[in-house]
């Protein structure tokens, strides 16, 4: 049952026209790669990424250490490609609690209107109001440290994001006759905003959550580099870039490989989530 | 003596497929004092002509191919921007048809008109100023001073196309471009434009070019008038012959399906199919598929200009221009 | 104006006071007891007892949310559990080496990001356009921490050019002081200046697809006087958004620059309350951030009655 009028809904057309850039089909290999080698990472790491050799600190690459070894001797390969799983799976922790805050509260605003959607969006806008990095850092402070806490404050700092498009999107579809219609069936409201707003408002709300990744991506190399994220010796991107910056004067290559993964997956986020928006394009854009 | 002389102006627009001829070989003249009008629907070319006059048209948009304009005996094609931007506002000016839009909202209507003074008079910014609100005034604006420090989002239609004639006026120019001035205004205010204009016109002794795609207002306005049709002029004549004796078949077509007030329970008759886009233009006549009088040669060659009245100011570009007996109105 | 600024100067009232509500709420959700942790591992019971009793960590929420507006009324931000110093005489000599950081940094990003963006759209669908396009795109991706590193390997461990660390007062030599900030400052202004690249190119060429930039070259205006008069001033709402929204991220930014520079800044203050879990500081930078950015807000809202008419009324 689809929809005319102002649902941006994901179709298969929007895939085609999404297919057609190559920027975007670049990005969608550099990501599925990315996973692949998240999911297999236990089997690719050619060594221990925990295991310190203090003789062999600060090599370049070599045969033994393809990418080199950092101040306690560990193997960076090994190091970068569980930093890859680290990265991903609390991209979708972060994200996965972003959705489920952000998206039905702002659906729901976003439908039903009036005082409840003036107070939700209120409370939106204070969060909005502080720099997102100091809200994190905050809600860190209060949690502890830790790559789980960090997630947990980089979800709820990105929270009000999903609940503006969110809003936005149902609070454009409110008011077209199919949804009427169901609402005169008797639907419940519970029921029309999950099986029926949320699906043609897909469109925005995908965008959003590319780009949201790109975020959290940029937030957890943050925090790890800040020393709040993942605790050594699990390896994460942002913690190497640390450990480069702790031993600037020794060995500057260290910070290399991470960087430049952190660099392209954010890249390719981005580049993806504007690809995205191109291809639902010509119709009316939802939210942020 | 001719004020604007227009020969062979061919232009060229940039789209995404490619480079499309939008007009071709358009000539004419506009003598001093005089109203001359360019009449044609949507498509025609008419606004891309004016545009290319001043030399409004360039890239990325598109380009002027072929043909030359010449003002006072001067060629204005080729020219620099420097010097173009000498004549813009100075000897020929122009005004468009959505006034408020044509307008800047960030900054005042006196503002904008005495930067026009400015930009071509080496006069103080005090006198500039008051002779925007002289300007105001010249156009039937009450409270003119008042007025002056109002933004375009507080001015109606009517008083924003005053406005603009007051800009376009400011600094004495010998001809006035007016694309479609009054098409965005009520009936009433329409009138009430077109009659400062002429007022204007006889005040100033200005030469008008005016350019439309109602029938009325060209009668009204006019003394000479061309005829427009898919990028090239198809007739030219003297506004009244043009309506009583008219030798294209598209403006007599023209004619035909307006609706006038001498006859009552007449039939309307739309012209039928539709003007071609630019990149379709049909082989010989562009008219030729909606052309009750067209005849073989009409789908194939290309007709040419010809002169129907001795003396340049009547011509016609059709096969069977002289032929024909076509109906006008009274 | 003045009535205006008055007005949103209330409305910034409910806001903080809906922020120091969310951080009490969130306070009280807080793991393990706050009082222990805050008074470190080495305390005594007596001490910790203290903290919780000058802290009113044992009364309810609302109650604790009264106490501290209270203690605001009266200018004080709290004092650090413990040693008793006042917390804002700590934001208070912080809190200069992070404006001078930040003033530095917006320069940057604005001469920068103007820069690029009117002539990305002056050269519109050419290379120069295409080119900083993309270069803004790249940029916006990379860590700002990544760009403070590579600046700092680059510039000042491999060839000292620059000072790798430290800050110099303005009053101790200016040309020091800001080269000590260089460094620093366009690390974090990259990522700002980038974004504004592309929303300047994007507002100056809609601004010029008008039709009253068309009218005004109509009435022979020079070029340099359409675009920087008609263009600027049309182009300049968007523009003044995005240059105020860059300050949050500045303010978020600088915590990782001052880390990087090691600048005793508001930024090594906000990470230090953390990485200490001082909830008087944490809960005071929260507060302070927040008024920078509402005030920020404010001046770009200020200067929109100035940039658009049709606002004013």
């Amino acid at each position: 049952m689809t929809g005319a009028g102002r649902a941006i809904r994901l179709q298969s057309r929007t895939l085609r026209r999404l297919l057609r850039s190559r920027a975007a089909i670049a990005s969608i290999i550099f990501l599925a790669l990315l996973i692949a080698v998240a999911a297999l990472s236990p089997v690719l790491m050619p060594h221990d990424p925990a295991r310190q050799d203090l003789l062999d600190r600060f090599q370049g690459p070599s045969w033994q250490h393809w990418l080199g070894s950092d101040s306690l001797g560990r193997d960076n390969l090994s190091r970068l490609i569980q930093g890859t799983r680290v990265t991903l799976w609390a991209a979708f922790e972060a994200i996965g609690l972003s959705i489920a805050l952000g998206i039905p509260v702002g659906l729901l605003a976003g439908y039903v209107g009036g005082v409840l959607d003036s107070v939700l969006s209120r409370i939106a806008d204070v969060f909005l109001a502080l720099p997102p990095l100091i809200l994190a850092l905050a809600i860190v402070g209060i949690s502890g440290p830790g790559l789980t806490n960090a997630m947990i404050a980089v979800g709820i700092v990105l929270a009000p994001r999903f609940f503006r498009v969110a809003r936005a999107a149902a609070g454009s579809v409110r008011n077209e006759t199919y949804i009427e219609a169901t609402r005169a069936t008797g639907c419940s409201t519970t029921r029309i905003l999950f099986r029926h707003v949320l699906p043609n408002s897909s469109g925005p709300l995908l965008v959003q959550v590319t780009f949201a990744l790109g975020l959290v991506v940029i937030a957890e190399a943050s925090l790890s580099f800040l020393g709040l994220g993942a605790a050594p010796p699990t390896a994460s991107w942002g913690g190497m870039v640390q450990d480069a910056f702790e031993n600037i004067y020794s060995s500057s290559f260290q910070l290399i490989a991470p960087s430049v993964m952190i660099t392209l997956t954010i890249l390719a986020f981005s580049t993806l989530g504007d690809a995205l928006r191109d291809a639902l394009g010509r119709q009316s854009r939802v939210g942020d | 003596m001719a004020l604007l002389e227009v020969e062979d102006l061919t232009v060229d627009y940039f789209t995404s497929n490619g480079s499309v001829r939008v007009v071709e070989g358009v000539g004419f003249t506009v003598a001093q004092g005089e109203t001359f009008g360019l009449v044609g629907e949507s498509g025609s070319g008419k606004t891309v002509t004016s545009l290319a006059l001043l030399g409004l048209v360039g890239a990325p948009t598109g380009r002027v191919a072929e043909g030359s304009i010449r003002f006072n005996q001067r060629e204005l094609r080729g020219l620099s921007r420097r010097e173009l931007d000498r004549i813009r506002g100075r000897d020929i000016a122009m005004i468009f048809q959505e006034p408020r839009r044509s307008l800047d909202p960030a900054f005042t209507v006196g503002d904008q008109i005495a930067e026009t003074v400015l930009a071509h008079r080496g006069v103080s910014r005090r006198e500039a100023w008051r002779r925007a609100v002289e300007m105001l005034d010249l156009v039937r604006i009450p409270s003119a001073e008042r007025r002056a420090h109002e933004y375009p989002h507080q001015l109606s239609g009517g008083m924003a196309q005053r406005v603009m004639l007051a800009v376009a006026l400011s600094c004495s120019p010998q001809l006035l471009i007016a694309d479609e001035p009054t098409t965005a205004l009520d009936v009433t205010v329409q009138a009430q434009v077109l009659k400062l204009i002429r007022e204007l016109q006889r005040e100033l002794g200005l030469s008008v070019l005016f350019i439309s795609h109602d029938l009325g207002v060209i009668a009204e306005m006019c003394d000479r008038v061309a005829v427009m049709y898919a990028g090239q002029i198809v007739e030219q004549a003297p506004v009244n012959e043009l309506f009583l004796h008219p030798r294209h078949p598209y403006t007599a077509a023209l004619l035909a399906s307006i609706p006038h007030s001498g006859i009552i329970g007449g039939q309307l008759r739309a012209i039928p199919g539709s003007v071609p886009a630019a990149h379709a233009w049909p082989l010989g006549c562009r008219f030729n598929p909606r052309c009750d009088h067209a005849v073989d040669r009409c789908r194939v060659d290309v007709p040419l200009v010809s002169s129907i009245s001795a003396g340049d100011n009547r011509f016609a570009r059709c096969h069977l221009a002289n032929s024909l007996a076509l109906e006008g109105i009274s | 104006m003045l009535k205006l600024a008055a007005g949103r100067l209330l409305t910034m009232i409910p806001i903080l006071l809906g922020i120091i509500l969310i951080t009490q709420l969130l306070l009280s959700l807080m793991p393990g007891d706050p009082a222990k942790i805050m008074a470190g591992q080495l305390a005594t019971p007596e001490a910790i007892e203290q903290i919780r009793i000058d802290l009113h960590l044992n009364k309810p929420v609302w109650e604790q949310f009264g106490y501290y507006v209270d203690d605001l009324a009266h200018g004080s931000l709290g004092d650090e559990p413990g040693s008793g110093t006042p917390v804002s005489s700590e934001i208070g000599a912080a809190l200069p080496i992070t404006l001078s950081l930040a003033g530095v940094a917006m320069v940057f990003t604005a001469v920068l990001g103007l820069v690029a963006g009117t002539l990305a759209a002056l050269r519109r669908g050419r290379f120069a356009d295409r080119a900083v396009t993309a270069t803004a795109s790249v940029v916006q991706a990379i860590p700002p921490f990544v760009v403070g590193l590579v600046l700092v390997i680059l510039l000042a461990v491999n060839r000292p050019w620059f000072p790798a660390s430290g800050y110099v007062t303005f009053s101790d030599g200016p040309w020091t002081w800001f080269w000590h900030l260089i460094l620093p400052a366009v690390t974090l202004s990259l990522a700002s200046a980038a974004e504004l690249a592309r929303q300047t190119r994007g507002a100056l060429s809609d601004t010029l697809d008008q039709d009253f930039i068309r009218a005004c070259r109509a009435k022979g205006q020079r070029e340099l006087w359409v675009v920087g008069k008609h263009g600027a001033k049309n182009a300049a709402t968007p523009v003044v958004t995005v240059l105020g929204l860059q300050v949050g991220r500045i303010l978020g930014g600088a915590v990782l620059v001052e880390l990087i520079f090691g600048l005793p800044g508001f930024g090594a203050l906000a990470l230090n309350a953390v990485q200490t879990r001082d909830i008087v500081l944490i809960q005071a930078v929260v507060l302070i951030s927040a008024v920078a950015v509402l005030l920020a807000n404010l001046l770009v809202d200020i200067s929109y009655t100035y940039l658009n008419p049709r606002v004013r009324a």
